[in-house]
């Protein structure tokens, strides 16, 4: 799974610091074409992970070494954070809250600092120190393979699972928009619920990346967003990326009564992982995912790494479980 | 003889233009006042961005209109605002002290949540409020004092020509 031109990267990369953006614009093509994410750190080498590794950014390339690479300076993490803002911090506090904001073109902007607690909870963050600007990338054709090898179980349920930067949300984008435009598949009617705007990057209510006829549902929290979905716009499939929670099971279990069938992403590495974790087997006890599909990892991107039946892992988690391997052994690690 | 009138004229015109700059500072401020206003009800119900706060509530204000430009070339709102504001107040009547606080203000527009915002504008309300009352009452007090100096100094120059 590979774009065909560096434009996804030079858009995620468009709020770094002025000081910086001269040394990521001249970085090879071939290496913007590739690269997945670009870290900020203050006072740090800028590291950039190309093909599932890293590298540190060197003045016309990329390094294993950290020596003479470029170092972003504490004013870039702050310039680049107020960029990656709009200049409009309170715009996007809850999104910060939550540790991300997605900027235009669906790029997620993984946010690092001190913690403001009040109460128990997160109220904001103070004083930058990391910035991890993962590039989105919108390639036509990459749900070919899933649709080829599901056909119509797609409208049975689908439960994608992948490690991080395993190209789930990619895949779910280019899902949408086939099914909505009638490429390979009968037309039919999806509705996208895009909480974080990585999927559709919505930005002053127009999608960014091509989405095809969907209903985009922006900003919504999942959970009402599929409710909404179900009571509004009619849709045959939702799409939504990266579930977990009792309250968005709640919500499957309500569309799935309404008769919507529904593709979800959710975080799992392996095998192993999709069995110990007890938002799988929540979702999966909805009864609304008839197939799980496992991603391969980050240096493949994209790449189906194995189908299994809902019943067949339902099965094994309860074997599993009566030898003693508790549910709660995944935590909370797949609830985005 | 036409001299000495056109004399007599250019000072009353002088005046005439002191006591006006006082009537647009009160305008100016007034309207600044407000694009706070504005701004602290997008910021609380709409989470609105800066950019589009000044583009929707700035356009009575010829610095805002140049902010609103420049973003729109791509610039950085700071500097969009601080270029704004450099081209944009000449002959607005507003003092060096007003100019000061509205680019303070423009340099933690946005830089702050929800609550930090709204103190913020609620802050420089507080000064600019301040700087309206001094600039009514300036003008009330010196309105009418420079449009008659201009009159009679003109008056006086044309006699002492003549």
């Amino acid at each position: 799974m590979e774009d065909t031109n560096c434009s996804f990267f030079d858009t995620a990369a468009a709020p770094v610091s002025l000081r910086l953006a001269p040394c990521l614009r001249r970085l090879p093509e071939r290496i913007k074409a590739k690269t997945q994410e670009i870290r900020l750190r203050a006072n740090r080498p800028v590291c950039l992970s190309v093909d599932g590794k890293n590298y540190f950014l060197a003045g016309h390339g990329i390094s294993t070494l950290p020596d003479h690479c470029v170092t972003a300076e504490r004013e870039d993490v702050e310039d680049t954070f107020r960029n990656v803002c709009s200049s409009s911090v309170y715009s996007h506090q809850n999104e910060i809250r939550n540790g991300y904001v997605t900027i235009r073109g669906g790029h997620r902007v993984g946010v690092c600092g001190t913690a403001v607690v009040s109460g128990g909870k997160i109220e904001g963050l103070r004083d930058i120190s990391s910035l991890n600007i993962r590039v989105a990338r919108q390639i036509n054709g990459a749900a070919n393979e899933l649709l080829f090898r599901l056909g119509e179980g797609i409208f049975q349920g689908v439960l994608l699972a992948g490690a991080p930067s395993t190209g789930k949300t990619t895949l779910l984008r280019d899902l949408a928009r086939q099914l909505s435009s009638g490429v390979n598949h009968p037309f039919s009617r999806v509705a996208v619920i895009d909480e974080r705007g990585e999927l559709g990057g919505t930005f002053l209510g127009e999608a960014q990346n091509d989405l095809g006829n969907c209903d985009i549902l922006d900003g919504y929290p999942k959970s009402e967003g599929i409710l909404q979905a179900v009571r509004a716009l009619s849709p045959e499939l939702i799409v939504c990326d990266e579930l977990g929670g009792e309250r968005d099971a709640a919500a499957v279990r309500e569309g799935l009564s309404a008769g919507v069938a529904m593709v979800v992403s959710v975080h799992a590495g392996s095998r192993e992982d999709l069995l110990r974790r007890a938002q799988v087997r929540t979702l999966l006890l909805t009864g609304a995912f008839q197939t799980a599909v496992l991603l391969d990892s980050a240096a493949h991107p994209g790449k189906i790494k194995g189908i299994y039946k809902a019943g067949e892992l339902l099965d094994q988690i309860a074997g599993n479980s009566g030898r003693g391997c508790g549910f709660g052994d995944g935590g909370v690690y797949g609830i985005a | 003889m036409l001299g000495i009138l056109a004399v007599a004229a250019a000072s009353a015109m002088a005046g005439y233009m002191e006591s006006r700059k006082l009537g647009i500072r009160v305008t100016q401020l007034e309207k600044f006042l407000a694009f706070l206003s504005a701004a602290k009800t997008e910021i609380r119900y709409s989470a609105m961005p800066v950019e589009r706060i000044v583009e929707k509530h700035g356009s009575g204000l010829k610095f805002l209109v140049l902010c609103t430009g420049y973003c729109a070339q791509g610039e950085v709102f700071r500097d969009a605002w601080e270029r704004g504001l450099k081209e944009g107040t000449a002959g607005s009547g507003l003092t060096q002290q007003d100019i000061d606080y509205i680019r303070s203000f423009g340099l933690g527009f946005g830089a702050t949540d929800v609550e930090g915002q709204l103190s913020h504008c609620q802050l420089y309300f507080n000064f600019l409020s301040d700087a309206l009352t001094e600039a009514k009452k300036e003008k009330e007090q010196k309105s009418k004092l420079y449009f008659m100096l201009g009159i009679f100094g003109g008056i006086a120059a044309a006699l002492l020509l003549s």
